[in-house]
């Protein structure tokens, strides 16, 4: 059998997805197939080691289409700091309105990355070896999507550098009260350890590639990330405890950054915004969009890519059964809101909501509820859950309801707020419609490019979780 | 000159969102379907090299930064320092603004020479130091970019500019010829202005040229009001008011508010005996009716108001004379000459269909309990019979020379003048065919005079036509000479107010664009040797004051803006009853009904006549009322636009408003309808002044022009009006939301009425007599705007020690709600001190609007006839300020004496403050609207730029764009109060009551908001702030706001209070 797949890869094309075995006794693998180290090896490395040419079709067109996306965004973001933040439709009293729902919105799918890189990593849930790569470059390249938005949205670009506590003549400090600060803090950490994070885990295969690269530039290319890592028990080690205390450190800001992100709302006065709900209902809300944002990108990549082994239906399964947990949290979160609007007996607030779900914006609140509460109630039914269709199709309608989730808070609560004279109807231009499709546009650019040249799963990792690994099968 | 004529022909400017320019076509929007639009930002429209610079932008700001530096500019010392001149020390220059109504007087603050900002001249009869949106916009107006700058002479069909030389030796020529017919066929028009020299000059010009003929062309003459005073009193008779006397006021299809003489002396009047501080105040406070069609500053301020349709005036002020003649026993008195009892004519009840009869009553009664202080004004909208005998009501009310006075024109140049023959006069005489030449002088009848008229035609048929005006306006575009007019701001001259007295125009600043005054002109045409008009004007007041003392006497009256004594004349009186009283019976009443509308057509409250078409502080006022800007519209009432299925309100972010097809005295335009609650439901209302086609990039095709429906000044209600919807919808911006959830107009006002959401607190007399704190907790929900307590009581629920305010100068602001009428000229004046920018009407559908203080408008009272409350709203400056702790850059924060600072050079532009602002006056630079485009920069928009720079204000930093900005209590008035008593040795910290006022206390007419130190006992702000009418807005936030407010206060009839 691992002839096969030996015959396969002298091909030059390596798949995993070619031996799908029988149903198994036992609990279910999470490596199917008969692969041997060598052959998750060559599988996974080998569309990182395609030219160009080889790529599959489906890449090349997704890639040109993002790269010219990428473009456009980047051409954007020169118009706006030519012209000003005013060729978007932010005005008063809606002064946030896309920038920030795409900020918020590309944070919080950073988080399922974290989630599964950290978290599950700390409670020794060995399904997450096959997607966690995968997860933690979604989240490295979401938080720089966000990153651009809170970076130019500002009106002068070239003074965003004094939310900095830099040293200045004027020893004038940023204003730590202010949570746009925190913001600063908690998603600038946020970035570098998952950055960091990321790294540590790839040094491994990365050193694989280069030791398995034919050309220079390769060889010198991985052998640069690669740091020098030689395969020693003494490297292992190191690794192995670099690994941990870099998941001990990323799994407080799974909680910490989307809470830190909500203060910005929470901390305000403003009707809608003013709640103490915040912080988890964010937390929540960022899981529930990071893992359906998985399931968008990972259902695609294990079939172009020939990943069923090492992404099996239990991983899908298990995505699908959080992606419900935090659905009806998010769901839950949103009764409470009306609940508490109501029972506070602020007339203010109670407006806020009752102008959320019947005023000028319902349709925005009616999307919003439709996506992210009732369809993630289908994953009550396993056979949903199991089905890939439906759960891509699920995933799409879980990024709409999440997007959407954060336009109803951001520009409802802001466009009728307390002195009815100043309310006014926010509507969106072109650029805003640019910006948000162009941050795609980057994050898919950079995402293919990961798909192109670094490894998409954790080869060492997997291996650890193989049944070659562990022999004695407890 | 090639850029006005295509202007003309359409051409489209491609450039857009700099402060002079975001109008572009009245083409009405096709799309409003589309999600995206107002599509301002249309990358499609931009063109190859657009793109490559943004490209290139795009890759120098990603690679390199931005490494452009600020433009070099040079600061040069003085070599010798003009006498009693020290750089950045403000001077201020009396001077006076003629117009429609006569002049007002004015001061000038003038910074190194340029004339920035204007106030009302403390001395001055009508201004009594306060200035009207008008008086205020002179500052911007002189600064105009569209101004012409050289004189243009039509050549063989096309213009050509030339030089004044060219002028003169056409002159010297031409009017040699016509010297020698004796001036045959020589025709000079010009406005009603009494300008002494100017008269003088007009003698001169006859003594040269004989036969020549003089018409005065002034639209907003008021034709109805003088030919009602003529029939009263007889020629050359003026009606004065004295409103601050009056105690009952029934304002009868007037707006003695706007849009009338001497309307800052009522609103001043009106104000002082608004001012109830205490209960006893209570018995002073005046109470004002309105009759009404429409919505005027008046009406809406009035505590008792009745909808009528205009055609039943006659009806209304026939009752009210038999009422107060036959039930309360009042005459006029039958020893004047010429006076008969008002039995000869109301000597049987009259039938009084269609007017509330218990209002008539009602207000029948107070006036008669209130006879000698009680007056009744009529508008011009009236038949000059129905003035004449709202006069007579006003004699047999025993007013006479208590509320009202009449005075005699007594100059006879003044007299021939306002006698002179009028547009129709002139258009017969063009008719004619033997003028062969015009000269206009400062007038622009193609647009402005009555389009049955048809003065333009008429006008092609003249030889030689001159054209003397500010810019190259639609009549100077069909004469065969352009001479560019000096602006009052640039010439020496003289005027009259309404009430006669003189006033000496002095120059602020040398003739920007080298044009030359009217006066020139005629001394040129006359034939005098001494041409210069300060000489002219000199030689004026020759007589007047003596040979001896002209120098002293002329100097003090240049600097007092006013000539002491030269007011007008009361004589003894004169009436003709017998004919007043046959003309008025035989006068009909009309009810519009459904089928047969009633359109009054007004002139516009902020452009006048259309003269100020070209300016953008007037353009973007929101209208009291409807909170429109940017355009004109047929104003409807709810009702109404339900009959014919219009459709019209707020669709997403704009009021897209149905278009109709206005049939009137045989001529027909199409309006967008705007429906407004409390108009009378039959009653239509347009107004003019906009849809000019050569006012310049600002005003060309804002709005419709509605003067072809006109037929005569005198005319500006017509029956029987025909309308008819077009498939047609126009976006109308407001800057107030109607708060429609949907199309039905009728339940925004229900929406309005919500009480308990409106910060704007009213109550009546009544309610605040028996318990004066009711009237903070009426109709709102306790805890919600809670009682202000004394500032002690309060208890501050902040983390941090709060700071201790209890020293110095703490600055805090009263507005009172019962004294503000929402006339806009605190807005104005807020914007001419603050360097605020216009944003354009599309900016303004966005939600961008940068006034520092808005009116917010609410209607309360009855659905079908509400009243509205105007609320000021500047920044509210709170001790607990929500935007300071959110602002990451600490870029707004709280100085010692209270006031939230703005930083303007710390602030990023995360608009965190803005949204975290409960009352939303903080306003952004989404664009660098203070200066030219960025991308689309272009050497027109760098060439207006230069001379609008000019009006800047010196001491307010002009904002880039992406900062954040609000009002700041005017603190640079705050700081050169501060510094002129450190350099006095008094103590700055401790300031005088009355040192410091911003610019928006300084013009308030009504005098209805009141700034000081709350620390400082004496202070008329903590004397205020005392009151248990105070109140600030949103009190369960805690913000602990420094501006507070008087609650609103009205004084309705006990009886007519449902």
């Amino acid at each position: 059998m691992a002839s096969k797949t030996l015959e396969i890869a002298a091909g030059n094309i390596a798949r995993g997805d070619v031996v799908i075995p029988e149903s198994v006794e036992q609990r279910e693998d999470l490596v199917r197939g008969p692969h041997t180290f060598h052959d998750i090896t060559n599988i996974v490395c080998s569309p990182a080691e395609r030219t160009f040419a080889q790529m599959h079709i489906g890449w090349k067109i997704g890639f040109a289409v993002a790269a010219a996306l990428c473009t456009m965004f980047i051409s954007g973001i020169g118009y706006l700091i030519w012209e000003g933040v005013g060729i978007w439709g932010n005005m008063s009293p809606v002064y946030w309105a896309w920038d920030i729902v795409n900020f918020v919105f590309w944070v919080g799918i950073g988080h399922a990355g974290t989630l599964i890189s950290a978290i599950l990593f700390l409670f020794r849930q060995k399904w997450r070896t096959s997607i966690n790569r995968y997860a933690e470059a979604m989240t490295v390249f979401a938080v720089i999507c966000a990153l651009v938005f809170p970076g130019v949205h500002v009106g002068r670009v070239w003074t965003v550098y004094w939310m900095f506590p830099l040293p200045n003549q004027m020893a004038m400090w940023p204003n730590f009260r202010s949570p746009l600060l925190w913001d600063v803090f908690a998603v600038g950490t946020y970035f570098t350890i998952s950055l960091l994070f990321w790294w540590v885990g790839l040094v491994p295969d990365l050193a694989t590639l280069r030791d398995r690269a034919k050309t220079k530039m390769a060889q010198i290319g991985y052998g640069i990330f690669a740091m020098g890592w030689t395969g020693s028990t003494r490297a292992w080690v190191n690794y192995e405890r670099a690994y941990l205390l870099l998941a001990a450190l990323s799994a407080p800001l799974v909680l910490s950054v989307h809470s830190v992100v909500s203060f910005d709302f929470a901390v305000s006065q403003l009707p809608g915004w003013h709640t103490t709900i915040f912080p988890p209902y964010f937390v929540a809300g960022a899981v529930f969009s990071g893992f359906a944002m998985v399931n968008t990108l990972m259902l695609p990549a294990r079939k172009w890519l020939g990943l069923k082994d090492l992404v099996t239906i239990k991983h899908i399964e298990n995505m699908n059964k959080i992606i419900l947990v935090t659905g009806t949290m998010v769901g839950y979160a949103y009764a409470m809101e009306f609940f508490i609007a109501w029972y506070s007996g602020n007339e203010y607030e109670s407006f806020a909501f009752i102008n959320r779900a019947f005023g000028p914006y319902a349709w925005a609140y009616w999307i919003m509820v439709s996506c992210n509460v009732i369809t993630p109630q289908l994953f009550w039914s396993k056979s949903i859950r199991t089905n890939i269709t439906a759960t891509f199709i699920i995933s799409i309608f879980v990024n709409i309801g999440m997007w959407f989730e954060r336009f109803v808070i951001t520009v409802t609560s802001l466009n009728r707020d307390f002195m009815p004279t100043a309310w006014h109807y926010y509507v969106p231009t072109k650029f805003d419609l640019m910006f948000l499709v162009g941050s795609f546009g980057l994050f898919f650019t950079l995402f293919l490019l990961f798909i192109w040249r670094v490894p998409v799963i954790a080869m060492a990792e997997v291996k650890s979780i193989m049944k070659a690994a562990n022999p004695h099968r407890h | 000159m090639k850029r006005l004529v295509n202007e003309l022909d359409g051409e489209k400017i491609t450039y857009w969102r700099s402060i002079d320019n975001r109008r572009r076509t009245t083409e009405y929007l096709k799309s409003i379907e589309d999600e995206f639009a107002p599509d301002m930002t249309d990358i499609t429209a931009m063109d190859r090299r657009s793109m490559l610079k943004v490209m290139g932008a795009s890759i120098a700001l990603s690679g390199l930064g931005v490494a452009c530096r600020r433009p070099e500019e040079k600061i040069l010392p003085y070599v010798k320092e003009p006498e009693g001149f020290t750089p950045g020390i403000p001077k201020f220059f009396a001077t006076a603004q003629p117009g429609p109504f006569g002049a007002s007087g004015i001061l000038v603050e003038s910074h190194e020479g340029r004339p920035t900002k204007v106030e009302g001249n403390p001395s001055h009869p009508e201004s009594l130091g306060k200035a009207t949106v008008i008086n205020q916009a002179a500052a911007l107006e002189i600064y105009d970019p569209d101004r012409s700058r050289y004189p243009v002479s039509l050549k063989a069909g096309d213009p050509l500019p030339v030089d004044w030389t060219d002028w003169d030796v056409f002159a010297a020529q031409h009017f040699l010829e016509l010297k020698k017919k004796n001036g045959a066929g020589l025709c000079i028009v010009s406005d009603s202005d009494l300008s002494p020299t100017f008269l003088r000059m007009k003698g001169e010009v006859l003594k040269t040229y004989p036969e020549a003929k003089f018409f005065v062309h002034e639209p907003m003459r008021q034709k109805n009001i003088e030919a009602a005073s003529k029939l009263a009193f007889g020629d050359n008779k003026r009606v004065r008011y004295h409103f601050s006397k009056a105690k009952v006021i029934a304002s009868i299809f007037a707006d003695p508010f706007a849009l009338a003489p001497e309307s800052l002396r009522h609103l001043s009047g009106f104000g002082e005996n608004r001012t109830v501080h205490q209960n006893s105040d209570v018995s002073k406070m005046n109470r004002v009716y309105a009759i009404e069609a429409d919505h005027s500053l008046t009406g809406i301020n009035a505590d008792n108001r009745l909808r009528l349709p205009v055609g039943l005036a006659k009806t209304l002020v026939e009752g009210l004379a038999y009422e107060l003649h036959a039930t309360h026993g009042l005459n006029i008195d039958v020893s004047l000459p010429g006076a008969k009892s008002l039995s000869t004519l109301v000597n049987k009840p009259p039938q009084i269909k269609g007017v509330d009869k218990k209002f008539l009553f009602v207000l029948a009664k107070d006036l008669a309990q209130n006879r000698g202080q009680a007056l009744v004004v009529g508008g011009d909208h009236l038949a000059p019979e129905i003035l004449a005998m709202i006069h007579m009501i006003n004699l047999a009310l025993q007013g006479l020379n208590k509320v009202f006075e009449v005075r005699s024109i007594d100059d006879s140049d003044a007299q021939k003048h306002l006698a002179a023959g009028q547009i129709d006069a002139l258009v017969a005489e063009l008719k004619t065919g033997k003028v062969e030449t015009l000269l206009m002088l400062g007038v622009n009848p193609v647009y402005d005079a009555p389009g049955r008229l048809e003065f333009s035609s008429f006008l092609s048929k003249v030889k030689t036509t001159i054209h003397v005006g500010l810019s190259r306006d639609e009549t100077a575009l069909l004469s065969s000479w352009h001479l560019p007019q000096t602006h009052f701001l640039e010439h020496f001259s003289d005027t009259r107010s309404y009430d006669g007295t003189i006033s000496i125009i002095q120059p602020l600043i040398m003739p920007l664009h080298g044009a030359r005054s009217s006066l020139e002109i005629l001394a040129q045409i006359a034939g005098l040797k001494v041409k210069k008009p300060l000489e002219l004007v000199k030689e004026t007041f020759g007589a007047r004051f003596g040979a001896l003392d002209l120098d002293k006497r002329f100097n003090k009256a240049i600097h007092d803006g006013i000539v002491a004594g030269s007011a007008f004349p009361q004589n003894s009186l004169t009436l003709n009853s017998d004919k007043l009283y046959a003309d008025f019976a035989v006068l009909k009443s009309r009810t519009p009904n459904r089928e047969n509308l009633e359109l009054l057509i007004n002139f516009d409250r902020k452009l006048l006549d259309g003269r100020y078409a070209n300016h953008s502080w007037l353009q973007e006022l929101p209208e009291p009322v409807t909170k429109m800007n940017w355009d004109n519209a047929l104003l409807m009432s709810p009702l109404a636009a339900r009959e014919y299925g219009i459709k019209s309100g707020v669709k997403k972010n704009a009021y897209v408003a149905d278009i109709v097809k206005v049939n009137a005295n045989e001529k027909s335009v199409e309006l967008p309808v705007f429906v407004v609650p409390g108009l009378n439901d039959y009653s239509i209302i347009a107004s003019l002044g906009y849809g000019r086609k050569a006012a310049g990039v600002i005003g060309n095709g804002v709005g419709v022009d509605v003067y072809p429906l006109l037929s005569d000044y005198a005319q500006l209600v017509m029956h029987g009006v025909k309308i008819e919807r077009t498939l047609g919808t126009y976006k109308i911006a407001t800057t107030q939301e109607q708060f429609a959830m949907n199309a039905d107009v009728v339940q925004e006002v229900d929406v309005l009425n919500l009480q308990s959401r409106d910060p704007a607190r009213v109550t009546n007399i009544a309610d605040y007599l028996k318990t004066p704190l009711a009237a903070k907790q009426k109709g709102m929900q306790q805890g919600l705007l809670v009682k202000e307590p004394g500032r002690a009581d309060k208890v501050p629920l902040q983390i941090t020690d709060a700071w201790d305010y209890s020293k110095g100068n703490q600055w805090g602001m009263v507005i009172d709600l019962a004294k503000c009428t929402g006339c806009n000229a605190c807005v104005v004046a807020c914007q001419s001190e603050n360097n605020i920018p216009v944003v354009g009407k599309e900016q303004v559908i966005r939600g961008r609007i940068m006034h520092w203080l808005r009116i917010d408008r609410y209607f309360v009272g009855d659905v079908k006839s509400p009243l509205a409350i105007s609320q000021p709203i500047p920044c509210q400056h709170c001790e607990n300020a929500p935007c300071e702790p959110v602002c990451p850059v600490a870029a707004t924060s709280h100085d010692h004496e209270g006031l939230n600072a703005m930083t303007y050079n710390r602030c990023i532009g995360t608009r965190y403050c803005a949204n975290n602002c409960p009352y939303k006056v903080r306003r952004f630079n989404y664009f660098d609207f203070s200066h030219s485009g960025n991308l689309h920069v272009d050497a027109d928009i760098v060439a207006r730029q230069k001379t609008i720079k000019l009006q800047r204000n010196p001491d307010v930093t002009v904002r880039y764009r992406g900062v954040m900005e609000k009002c700041t209590f005017c603190t640079q008035r705050i700081q050169e109060a501060k510094m002129s008593a450190r350099i006095d040795g008094r103590d700055q910290e401790n300031l005088t009551d009355g040192l410091v006022t911003p610019a928006c206390a300084q013009t308030c007419p009504s005098e209805a908001i009141t700034f000081g130190n709350i620390n400082d006992p004496k202070a008329r702000v903590t004397a205020l702030k005392k009151i248990d009418r105070n109140y600030t807005l949103l009190d369960i936030l805690n913000a602990r706001p420094r501006t507070s407010y008087l609650s609103k206060l009205r004084n309705p009839h006990p009886e007519l209070v449902a």
